[in-house]
């Protein structure tokens, strides 16, 4: 792994990347909205100091909000049905934070397990997460408490942290990261001696929501399927779908086919858990007929059934699910008061 | 690229009405060496299309030994089954599938086999029943029992006949208390209590259920009751599906799949599920 | 801010004495949030839980959505307790001429107000109001506040900057703001008079609304629940708030209500004995639309 020294700043290394043709997607406004977009020119990007991170992550860039699977045609009783394709293109995905970048090595498992999902999977290939570590945090951010800090690593294929002079210092983490500093690389020097831990990264995890403890939460969840408690904390919740959209690693989906006169296209849409709809059976039987239940499904996969799966707790800590709550229905103070509750 | 989204192409052969609200389907693929590499077991499922609608869950309800097509069997209900219904024979629909675990065939060899179905839930189980009857000579005593509302909404009508007539199976039939007519000349009474009734042996004997989730939720407690214990006693679960691979978190029960670790379960693996389906 | 603890004090000891004496089955109303600037939803049931009652400049919240989204919490023998700022008690007033709920299941604990803050700033809705103090209230907590001209005396002015625009802009516009739209329906959701058993976009049979979020989808999900809105919005303001997206989903609802008051003279939530325009027929309604 090799380390390189930024010679430039945020928006001139952008600018070298367009320059080059490359396909850049950073965080820029959308209105008054900071979500991830293409760039066309280094300037629209917003500095990484400026933000705390994206209002939606950048999973849709891998699993979109909405994409066809299958385009289809009928005339009569003479139907014909083709591949919809998931674009081939490279991406620069820039700017972004670990707890995003990390999201992916979480939801990789389910789309590259037993049937492999090739528009999730292709656009994972293509991509290259350019990672900023955080330079600040707020209320909501909770990644230590799943295993993560503002400067973690996993997941990018180049992690950017700044030192104490204020200088970027890249750390490559992979080989589709070394070929985005070698196509810039009259920007980059090589770093060979060890580099300082830079302190700003331990204050802002030490600020940071005290960690939870997921060994001792995912206890108290094996155990307590039943408990008035999830009654007593969904009665808040108003069944949005908010926190599941732009949660980074949540990724349930809906298939729906549209159509315009004879032709269509079979969709994979993204839904969530929240909606009384997901588990309505045909029948009318639903399993998960109140918003207890549906809460308690958040919680359970998120703490407990991605890791009895996959051994991964399916959440980043990034915090985006209490910013966004209409509520401020918690899912850090959630999880935090459940296991103080004695274990029934 | 691999398209676990895409469907086949498959072929109305043959429709049949079952009851007032259910009908099968007689499916071959369109394209031969998709047909030529075809192959299923018992108890799978797969995702059904009518393009334009949407897709629906349904098993396959024939015999893997019956080569060269597949059966449906689906109940009017909603968007998809709605359109389905109004398909005939030569129309084109979408298939995806087999997907799930299927019914374990090999732990039943030379037992006895104690079927109980209700309405169209006997639609996985006639799968596995043919597949059986076709290889009589692998299993012990085999007995059927079916019931449904009424004698009209009984499935696979034909086939009843066929097993009640069959020296080689104990076949019995029921209907819930008021949907008898006057020439019906089976049980009157529901299926729990049918089969509490039958008192069949649990020696050697596999039990395999299927039908409404009242209906299941009885069964076991009775087979329960009857000495059956946990790992006898096998049953297909429908939670709602739309992937059926694993990735779309619909069916999800603990950190189950159904569509995947399913759909089909003991009584046992069952006791380990949140009640969550 | 001497007056939010005040405020706050007699909030918990009200609740507390409900609840003690039984009066209600539960008290809803707003607690401290684990972020800045945020209150949390507290659904008290018995008199301990009302101490941690608070009301404060953050209880932006209208939490009159609870009586239409919390069916088990009216189906008690007794009233439900609700925290409601004077704008909200405007949805308590609608939710009773829809007669989605009858006034004796709820005790209105009608909280004066001198304005609440969304994030940074006072909250639009604040901006323009002409309501301080609570009417229909069984219950006031705090003193009356001087009703004085607001900071913003037109609340249309938004919307008549939008009418200005020519066609292709407005078109612009809104093409734009929908684009960030990714139907998460927080703004159904948090919307005190959306209470369908079923919403119209769930209906697949026929499908009126296509669920993607692309273009076509969102265009038609918006412009609808508008539309199911006109006349009914009593402007509280939560869609604009909950949507993360920040798109400005009440100025489509203040162009219907500017629309249902030029032709009808009506303002919704305001009069219980009123009747919505659009469920009755008079014989001198404007009918220049109808041609």
């Amino acid at each position: 792994m090799k380390i390189y020294k930024l010679k430039t700043g945020y928006t001139e290394f952008l600018g070298a990347l367009l320059q080059k043709g490359k396909n850049v997607i950073a965080p820029r406004f959308a209105g008054r909205t900071l979500l991830f977009g293409k760039i066309d020119k280094a300037e629209e990007a917003v500095l990484p100091e400026k933000y705390i991170n994206t209002v939606r992550s950048a999973k849709e860039f891998m699993f979109p909000v909405t994409e066809a699977v299958v385009e289809f045609s009928f005339r009569n009783k003479d139907v014909k049905i083709h591949d919809a394709h998931p674009e081939e293109d490279e991406k620069l995905i820039v700017g972004l934070r670990p707890c995003d970048a990390a999201a992916f090595t979480i939801t990789d498992d389910i789309f590259n397990y037993e049937y492999k999902d090739e528009f999730y999977l292709t656009r994972r290939r293509n991509a290259a997460l350019i990672t900023f570590a955080c330079e600040s945090i707020d209320e909501a951010c909770f990644c230590t408490s799943v295993g993560l800090k503002p400067d973690s690593i996993q997941g990018s294929d180049i992690l950017f942290k700044k030192n104490s002079a204020g200088t970027y210092i890249a750390y490559v983490n992979s080989e589709k990261g070394q070929k985005v500093i070698d196509s810039v690389k009259e920007l980059f020097e090589e770093v060979i001696e060890v580099v300082e831990d830079i302190p700003l990264y331990r204050d802002l995890e030490n600020k940071m929501r005290s960690p939870l403890d997921t060994v001792k939460i995912k206890e108290w969840l094996d155990k307590n399927f039943e408990s008035p408690l999830w009654d007593e904390y969904s009665s808040r919740c108003l069944g949005c779908g908010s926190c599941a959209y732009l949660c980074p690693t949540c990724h349930c989906f809906d298939i729906v086919d549209e159509t315009k006169y004879s032709q269509g296209l079979r969709r994979k849409n993204w839904d969530a858990c929240q909606f009384p709809l997901f588990t309505l059976h045909a029948s009318g039987h639903n399993p998960r007929e109140v918003q207890s239940k549906r809460y308690r499904q958040r919680v359970m996969h998120k703490f407990k059934y991605y890791s009895d799966r996959f051994n991964k707790t399916l959440c980043t800590g990034c915090g985006r699910c209490v910013r966004s709550c209409p509520v401020n229905l918690d899912i850090y103070q959630v999880v935090s008061e459940l296991t103080k509750e004695e274990t029934a | 690229m691999n398209n676990i989204y895409k469907p086949y192409l498959a072929k109305i052969d043959e429709v049949r009405q079952e009851t007032p609200d259910t009908k099968t389907f007689r499916l071959s693929f369109t394209d031969p060496e998709e047909a030529e590499k075809f192959s299923f077991k018992a108890g799978q499922f797969g995702e059904y299309s009518s393009f334009g609608d949407g897709e629906s869950t349904f098993c396959i309800a024939s015999s893997p030994t019956r080569k060269g097509y597949i059966e449906c069997s689906f109940k009017v209900v909603g968007k998809v089954t709605n359109a389905l219904k109004n398909k005939d024979v030569g129309d084109v629909i979408g298939f995806r599938g087999p997907y799930g675990n299927s019914f374990p065939i090999e732990d039943m060899r030379g037992k006895n086999l104690i079927f109980v179905g209700g309405g169209i839930g006997l639609a996985p189980l006639r799968s596995l029943i043919w597949n059986c009857l076709d290889l009589r000579q692998e299993f012990g005593r085999i007995t059927i029992l079916y019931g449904a509302r009424s004698v009209s909404d009984l499935c696979y009508k034909d086939e009843l006949k066929e097993w009640e007539e069959r020296s080689d199976v104990d076949f019995v039939k029921t209907v819930d208390p008021g949907g008898e007519t006057s020439d019906w000349d089976g049980k009157i009474g529901f299926v729990p209590t049918v089969l509490k009734e039958l008192a069949p042996e649990p020696e050697n004997t596999v039990a395999i259920t299927c039908g409404p989730p009242i209906m299941i939720k009885f069964v076991l407690a009775n087979l329960s009751e009857l000495g059956f214990k946990p790992e006898q006693v096998v049953t297909t679960l429908e939670n709602r599906m739309k992937c059926g691979l694993g990735k779309c978190g619909r069916c999800n029960v603990g950190k189950t799949y159904v569509c995947i670790d399913g759909p089909v379960f003991t009584a046992r693996e069952l006791e380990a599920l949140p009640v969550d389906f | 801010m001497s007056n939010d603890i005040k405020q706050s004090s007699e909030a918990k000891k009200l609740a507390r004495e409900l609840l003690e004496q039984g009066k209600v089955s539960a008290v809803i109303g707003y607690a401290e949030g684990t972020l800045k600037g945020r209150v949390q939803t507290l659904i008290a049931r018995n008199p301990l839980d009302a101490e941690k009652f608070i009301f404060n400049e953050y209880c932006v919240n209208n939490l009159a959505v609870y009586l239409t989204k919390s069916y088990r919490l009216l189906k008690s023998d007794k009233p439900v307790a609700v925290f409601l700022k004077p704008c909200d008690i405007r949805t308590v007033t609608a939710l009773i001429q829809e007669h989605q709920i009858k006034r004796e299941d709820i005790f209105i604990i009608g909280m004066s107000c001198q304005g609440v803050r969304n994030g940074n700033g006072l909250s639009g809705k604040c901006r323009a109001c002409r309501m301080h103090n609570p009417q229909y209230s069984d219950a006031v907590i705090g003193e009356a506040i001087e009703e004085k001209e607001p900071e913003v005396t037109d609340p249309f002015a938004r919307v008549k900057e939008i009418e200005n625009m020519s066609t292709q802009e407005r078109w612009q516009f809104w093409t734009k703001e929908f684009d960030k739209c990714i139907r998460c329906y927080a703004c159904r959701q948090a919307c005190p008079l959306c209470y369908c058993e079923q919403c119209i976009v769930d209906k697949t049979q026929p499908r009126w609304i296509e669920s993607s979020a692309h273009p076509v989808g969102n265009m038609a999900w918006h412009l609808i629940r508008a539309f199911h809105l006109a006349g009914r919005c009593i402007g509280c303001g939560e869609c604009d708030r909950v949507c993360h997206q920040n798109i400005p989903l009440s100025l489509l609802n203040m162009k219907m209500s500017k629309e249902i008051f030029d032709l009808y003279g009506y303002r919704s939530g305001v009069d219980p004995e009123a009747k919505p325009p659009l469920t009755e027929f008079k014989m001198e309604d404007n009918e220049e639309f109808i041609r």
